[in-house]
């Protein structure tokens, strides 16, 4: 009891305090998406199966939208500018430039959140005015509250600031080392950066260009094709960038966790170019069925997205050797009783290797949709969502989970509260992740859509090739159940480690690679010819399908109407009543949730 | 670079299996001829579909032996004509439009399946063998009443068709 | 004696639910198998419940066995 022995290596909030204070905010706001976005999704799972519907179902689409941004705008990018932060200042050894800048873009992320969360939220309050039922993706048409568009800008604008100050710590860190070689965590920052900076050229030309102004009524009509490609633009690169973090966390600390060392740093850093390189030139892939885009620039599409896969097969095999590597020096002995050998005991280990073999099914998922004219088969059916809670969902989250669970203690110099419901919490979310995801994936097949409240229809039903529809409902219900179970235990245990006393000799170290960064061209660090190639790419991927666009329905297409998306509200009511109205419809939302 | 043996293997094997999926896929757009839903069908004024000859009035129509095209209008939240009904053995050129926002067309338990944009035309052939009826449905978030949006496609046997079962 | 960790029997009975699970859907879409979902269900956790409680108590050294390593 009392203060702890000094054993071990100081922590990242002992050389670092500030920084680590910047990194902990980051990573709670993150948490607290999570766990909001988790209600969200549990209601979503039970009221389309028609297992418990404490909603009317128009509200369905507010708790999708709310759902989508929460989880992959909110949790994943500021779980990554934590992490990032991290990365960088540890890899770099030196503290960031300015903290306060630190602290402004932080707070802008938090700004354009609120904003957007607010404007969401409002569709739960038809009297508010404020809605913005227009999901994740917010095709125009249909049309959202300003306040929406505005916070995503704002929010974007933070993560743009961000990218600088990591790219200045860097910048003053060559300085003073001007012959080394980038160290890789830093490597991996800056690439996913750049990739970033170009992927977000889609998103901000039609935010601010077109649908912010137009929400606000200065621009009166906008070409819904147009500005559905700019955003594929950027949601492609996107997943990668929710995918780049939990790849720095395989690459670097998984290594170590696994008691060994990176196979190889060169390889890495080719992951990281190929994935600056290819990330974005392949967008029209989301657009397969999209009129208007001709078959030659989907095949273009379709040809850059199958070489995409390579970097991350390359992945699967460094990951898997590095693995492999620390096992046989744990003791691990035969062709495959290595496995035996590693540290399955450890949470963030185990966390990380079950996200690796789950994302491989995520990958051959994501082959099926990029396959340009299989995709028909699959196209907006229950099959997606499948995919990409395979790949965000747990390849992101539940690596996310699982490096928290090593980087949280480091940050707060407090042990985790529970080693064993941290475990328990990793196979709850593979186990209630394999079992929604595969009655996803076999629902999309027989044809069943995704983003749809009561998707039993009238007029048809649809026909199971084995077992039957109902069962496959029930089997999403329970996955999303067990889910929630396991984001309640990921979000209590961290919360409860507060308890824990302080002690110090929590730091964890993370070892060379075993094939070093001086193994590698130094071509490889030359950033400015990697992002030159990427714009590049991008320009011969989009340049043309945009100009075409443009000349065949306008830059805007004066033919279509916004269509606003708000609930029919009831008017005239006092604002006590507005208050307590919504108040009683969220209680019964948590009510429902809990009970 | 050093790169391990094993991790080259690795990767040939990695980039065969990459051309082999794109030959695949290509295979199927050019030698099957799967055509991808494209910019064929044009563009259109979605604030004037009654002044247009096909969306003003929603039909399957007869342009060939054998040959069809339907107009149809994809709405919040129905779609016009409905039920859409054409022969058995046949080959239908849809061409699919919205006058407000974002829809899909899927018809169920096939790969007849694209997205219908305002301001643009969506061309989608099909062939269309036995008789039976099939469900259409939208799987793109239209509004509050997506979840109802819903139609159907009814392959009646040829003579039943021919004897005024059309439209 | 035990060859298995009690994290790594845990871990272990997880993945081989879900193998046998996605097995379920393989015989279904691609051999056009049609099975009871509930009791396939229960068969699996069954299944998957007896080889936990083997490998925790040493019934049996299925690990010596896929494994081949060998034991004095």
């Amino acid at each position: 009891m009392g203060s702890a022995l000094e054993t071990g290596t100081p922590s990242f909030v002992d050389r670092f305090p500030q920084e680590a204070s910047v990194v902990k905010s980051a990573l709670m706001s993150s948490f607290i998406a999570l766990f909001l976005g988790a209600i969200f999704g549990l209601i979503q799972g039970l009221h389309r199966t028609d297992v418990f519907r404490v909603l009317d179902s128009q509200f369905y689409y507010t708790v999708l939208t709310a759902h989508g941004v929460l989880m992959v705008v909110s949790f994943t990018i500021f779980f990554l500018v934590g992490v990032f932060t991290w990365a960088v200042v540890r890899s770099l050894d030196r503290p960031l430039e300015d903290i306060r800048y630190t602290w402004a873009w932080y707070g802008l992320m938090v700004t354009g959140t609120l904003m957007a969360v607010t404007a969401i939220l409002g569709g739960f309050v038809p009297s508010s005015g404020l809605s913005a039922d227009v999901l994740y993706t917010f095709y125009a048409p249909m049309q959202a509250h300003p306040l929406f568009y505005g916070g995503l800008a704002i929010f974007i604008i933070g993560t743009w600031l961000a990218g600088a100050d990591w790219f200045r710590s860097w910048y003053n860190w060559k300085q003073e080392h001007p012959d080394e070689r980038i160290p890789l965590q830093t490597f991996m920052v800056l690439t996913t950066m750049l990739m970033w900076y170009i992927a977000t050229i889609g998103v901000a030309t039609a935010v601010v260009v077109f649908l912010l102004p137009w929400s606000l009524g200065l621009i009166e009509n906008i070409n819904p094709l147009l500005t559905r490609t700019l955003f594929w633009f950027w949601g492609h690169p996107v997943v990668y960038f929710w995918l780049m973090p939990a790849y720095l966390l395989w690459y670097t600390v998984l290594p170590s966790i696994s008691g060994g060392r990176l196979f190889s740093d060169p390889l890495a850093r080719v992951v990281f170019v190929l994935f600056l390189l290819l990330s974005t030139p392949v967008g029209i892939h989301h657009q397969y069925l999209d009129p208007g885009i001709a078959e030659g620039f989907k095949l273009i599409a379709m040809t850059n997205t199958m070489f995409l896969l390579l970097p991350s097969f390359l992945t699967a095999f460094t990951v898997v050797a590095s693995m492999e590597h620390g096992a046989r020096q744990r003791g691990g002995r035969g062709l495959l009783g290595w496995l035996r050998a590693l540290p399955w005991r450890n949470p963030a280990f185990t966390g990380m290797a079950l996200a690796g073999l789950m994302f491989a099914a995520g990958g051959f998922s994501g082959m099926i949709n990029a396959g340009m004219n299989i995709n028909y088969l699959i196209h907006n059916t229950l099959w997606v969502p499948g995919h990409f809670h395979l790949t965000v969902g747990t390849a992101s989250g539940l690596t996310f989970m699982a490096g928290s669970y090593w980087l949280w203690p480091q940050l707060t110099n407090k042990p985790l509260f529970s080693r064993p419901i941290a475990l328990g919490q990793t196979v709850v979310w593979f186990v209630g992740m394999a079992l929604m995801s595969n009655a996803m994936h076999v629902m999309g097949l027989f044809g069943v859509p995704r983003r749809t409240a009561e998707p039993q229809y009238q007029g048809f039903d649809f026909v199971a090739s084995f077992g039957s529809i109902t069962e496959l409902r029930m089997q999403l219900a329970l996955g999303a159940t067990l889910l929630f179970i396991s984001t309640l235990m990921f979000v209590g245990n961290i919360a409860l480690s507060s308890g824990s006393p302080t002690r110090s000799g929590l730091g964890k170290p993370i070892r060379q690679p075993l094939s070093p960064a001086a193994d590698s061209p130094e071509v490889l660090d030359n950033l400015k010819l990697w992002f030159g190639i990427a714009m590049v790419l991008v320009a011969l991927a989009y340049a043309l399908p945009l100009a075409s666009i443009v000349s065949g329905s306008g830059i805007v297409d004066r033919g279509v109407s916004a269509a606003p998306m708000l609930i029919e509200g009831v008017s005239g009511l006092s604002p006590i009543a507005v208050v307590s109205d919504a108040v009683s419809r969220v209680g019964v939302v948590i009510a429902g949730v809990l009970v | 670079m050093n790169i391990h043996s094993y991790e080259k293997i690795w990767l040939v094997v990695a980039i065969l299996l990459i051309v082999g999926f794109i030959s695949t896929v290509t295979y199927g757009a050019t030698a099957v001829g799967i055509d991808m839903v494209s910019d064929d069908g044009g563009t259109v004024n979605a604030s004037a579909l009654d002044e247009d000859p096909r969306f003003s009035d929603p039909r399957v129509e007869q342009v060939g032996d054998n040959e069809y095209e339907a107009y149809v209008v994809a709405q919040q939240f129905i779609f016009k004509p409905d039920p859409i009904t054409v022969p058995a053995n046949s080959t239908v050129t849809f061409f699919i439009t919205s006058p407000d926002v974002i829809h899909g067309f899927e018809i169920v338990g096939t790969n007849a399946n694209t997205m219908v944009i305002p301001g643009q035309v969506a061309e989608l052939t099909v062939n269309f063998n036995e008789a039976g009826e099939y469900g259409v449905l939208c799987h793109e978030y239209c509004g509050s009443g997506h979840h109802t949006m819903e139609g159907s496609v009814v392959v009646q046997p040829e003579d039943e068709f021919e004897n005024g079962g059309a439209e | 004696m035990r060859d298995a960790s009690p994290g790594g029997t845990l871990l272990g009975s997880a993945v081989l639910f879900v193998i046998l699970w996605e097995t379920r859907s393989a015989l279904g879409l691609v051999a056009g198998v049609d099975t009871n979902g509930a009791a396939y269900f229960i068969a699996s956790v069954l299944f998957v419940a007896l080889v936990a409680f083997g490998l925790s108590v040493g019934l049996f050294q299925v690990s010596a066995m896929i494994f081949n390593e060998r034991r004095s």
